[in-house]
């Protein structure tokens, strides 16, 4: 027991000397960066986290080709100043710990000066308060808890938040008087409480009633019992916030529950979620930040073509190219590739983005992309994989308060 | 509560209970054996779900098409679990080290789930019902899906298959004495190499299962494995370590019991588990019971 404790005593004291090496590290990191930046046309790397494993994993990988393809084609045309874009991925298990510790080895271990990725808003709120001090790194993801990028600065949104994405929802549910009845039914973790207090605060004063609320757990194996108390209680019309692979399980045990007779499903139905599925929800009204790329129409919309029609059509792939492309407009907006200056430079620019011309509302450091809604239809020769048709952009715009 | 919601809250919580099982049942066999608490639990769940998808894949989404999914993936499994236990796991018992086995079985999960996302990558994938099998009937006014039907049939014929190789063979009898006394055993003449080989194997190839029969359900991808895990571990800790029937019970009732309470307070029923967890393992404490019963090692 003895030898055990002096081993722990050690441990401890060479722990202790690690993190004061690590925050020496920092400081001296910081001052150099300070002081000098890169060598002309020297590489910048980017580090990019992205969720290869754990919840969310079947989106993630999309998200890193729709990155790395950014890299490419800015890398084909120059750079971002001159300096040519170098990825560093990172598997942040879609764990906050695990999240935090990789940002933290590429901003001390790889000297990286921006940061982008991950696909829950747990890491994303982790690394964002990493980054904001004393850091001082650009960090762009596209995660929708709000609190994700209050009070950083240096953390900018790809999309709306939940705040964003709730109201727009009780929008849509009050543009629909029919539906008396509402069910809500979403994830028990930060995205669906935020989407959810904001989609009850966009209801308030409705004549429709919200007869039932559920916060099913992510990655059940099971979601038949929440399934079955939503088919007894019959809403006119069920608001689900399910997210990512849990989508499919929640849609998958729905069929044979008889839910979609039941009830009218609208929520977020991603199109990576949809199209796997071996029967889509025909007839779900869907919204997503990211259909397919396609029907923009746009000039960076095109850059994703090579990446095959399932890939640049997932919307994490659009998600991904976007996060990386705000820091490549961001160093070329600010002349520097120092993060203080591209944070100055994005706060209220307006950059290109897949969907098109957007804006950075500086407020908030939230990009109102629009959201495309729309009711759920199988393949079609022109777009071979489940989709929203007829589609329709929602401005976002609107719901901005700054 | 009508009798229609009861029934189908008690058909979803059958449901639920035996893919609990189905994830438990081969940990808790060769924990409660070998004594050997198999982190690569979640990961060979995890893989039996993708080699669903490569064997439906290729056979296509029809009832023959799963049930070689069902019959092949097992096996394959169970295979690559004997070649492990030969070549890796069997040092171990030698050592009497349970850290060994823990550190081992861990980065045979690690190895694992980074072998799934070369071959398979980390998008993610599905697997079809047959038409056969994905609507529903109709029992006195509550629905049963028939997947939920056939897993619940398939949970009870694993369980009794368990239950007779255990009880009612004398394999069972010679793996219930080995974990008694696996020297005495061996003395005895019984090659006790052999025996624990044919049980990690077995059990192995019971965790792949139960992927097979899971990956329909939903949708398949890595997080599977930390999906399967946790419940496998809160079942058999609940059950009994070793105890088949222990499990069963533990999986089934954990299944009912949350499928009941999402009636009345759908936040906290996947809280279920730990609590149900926690008062078994309070009521054992209070009954002067050990919370987890002792067992010798592996080496005897």
């Amino acid at each position: 027991m003895v030898g055990r404790y002096g081993v722990g005593a050690r441990r401890v004291l060479a722990c202790g000397l690690a993190v004061m090496v690590v925050i020496g590290g920092v400081g001296c990191g910081s001052s150099k960066a300070k002081e000098g930046g890169l060598a002309k046309g020297a590489p910048l790397k980017i580090g990019y986290l992205a969720s290869l494993t754990g919840f969310c994993s079947g989106f993630s990988q999309d998200y890193v080709k729709g990155a790395q393809q950014a890299v490419k084609t800015i890398n084909a045309e120059g750079g971002a100043l001159g300096h040519p874009l170098q990825l560093l991925v990172r598997d942040d298990k879609a764990e906050p710990n695990v999240g935090v510790s990789q940002a933290r080895d590429l901003v001390l271990g790889e000297h990286v000066k921006f940061l982008a990725g991950t696909c829950t808003s747990a890491v994303g709120k982790s690394v964002a308060r990493l980054v904001a001090n004393p850091s001082h790194v650009v960090y762009t993801v596209g995660v929708a808890d709000p609190t994700v990028f209050t009070g950083s600065g240096y953390t900018f949104a790809t999309i709306p938040t939940a705040n964003i994405e709730g109201a727009n929802a009780a929008a849509y549910v009050r543009a629909h008087p029919q539906w008396k009845t509402v069910a809500v039914i979403s994830e028990d973790y930060s995205y669906g409480y935020e989407v959810t207090a904001a989609f009850r605060k966009g209801m308030k004063g409705s004549p429709q009633k919200i007869v039932s609320q559920e916060f099913v757990p992510s990655g059940a194996p099971s979601y038949s019992s929440y399934i079955n108390k939503l088919v007894a209680e019959k809403p006119d019309v069920t608001y689900s916030t399910v997210i990512a692979e849990d989508t499919i399980t929640f849609v998958k045990q729905a069929f044979p529950l008889g839910l979609f007779k039941a009830t009218q499903l609208f929520g977020i139905l991603d199109y990576g979620t949809i199209d796997p599925m071996p029967k889509p929800p025909v007839g779900a009204l869907g919204y997503t930040y990211y259909p397919s790329a396609s029907i923009y129409n746009t000039p960076l919309s095109k850059k994703l073509d090579p990446l095959g029609t399932e890939v640049a059509n997932s919307g994490a792939a659009g998600d991904g190219f976007n996060q990386i492309e705000m820091i490549a407009q961001g160093i070329e907006q600010a002349k520097s590739t120092e993060p203080t200056a591209v944070r100055s430079a994005l706060s209220g620019a307006t950059v290109q983005m897949v969907q098109g011309s957007e804006k950075i509302h500086g407020c908030s450091n939230l990009t109102a992309v629009p959201i495309a809604m729309g009711p759920v239809v199988g393949p079609t020769k022109a777009l071979p994989f489940a989709h929203f048709s007829p589609i329709e952009l929602v401005d976002t715009n609107k719901y901005f308060t700054c | 509560m009508s009798f229609a919601t009861f029934l189908d809250q008690l058909f979803a919580g059958l449901g639920l209970g035996f893919v609990l099982f189905f994830s438990a049942a081969g940990l808790n066999l060769v924990w409660g054996v070998l004594g050997v608490m198999n982190f690569a639990a979640g990961a060979v769940y995890m893989l039996g779900a993708y080699l669903a998808t490569t064997v439906i894949a290729r056979t296509g989404a029809s009832t023959l098409g799963w049930l070689l999914a069902l019959a092949i993936v097992p096996v394959v499994a169970a295979l690559a679990g004997a070649a492990a236990e030969v070549l890796l796991l069997r040092r171990t018992y030698r050592a009497h080290d349970e850290n060994q086995q823990f550190m081992l079985t861990l980065a045979l999960s690690y190895l694992i789930a980074g072998g799934v996302v070369l071959l398979y990558g980390t998008g993610l994938r599905t697997v079809a019902l047959p038409a056969s099998l994905s609507d529903s009937w109709n029992v006195l006014g509550a629905t049963l899906p028939k997947y939920t039907a056939v897993v619940i049939v398939l949970g009870v014929l694993v369980a009794a298959a368990i239950w007779a190789l255990l009880y009612g063979t004398r394999i069972g009898l010679l793996t219930r004495a080995a974990v008694d006394d696996r020297t005495m055993l061996s003395v005895l003449g019984v090659n006790v190499n052999r025996l624990y080989t044919g049980v990690f194997a077995f059990g192995i190839g019971l965790g792949a299962l139960g992927g097979v029969v899971d990956a329909p359900n939903g949708a398949v991808t890595t997080n599977l494995e930390t999906a399967a895990l946790v419940p496998a571990f809160i079942v058999v800790v609940t059950g009994g370590l070793g105890n088949m029937t222990g499990a069963l019970v533990a999986a089934v009732s954990i299944g009912v019991i949350e499928s009941f309470v999402t009636l009345q307070s759908p936040t906290l029923a996947p809280l279920t588990p730990y609590a149900v967890m926690t008062l078994v393992l309070l009521a054992r404490g209070a009954s002067g019971r050990r919370l987890l019963p002792t067992r010798p090692t592996a080496g005897g």
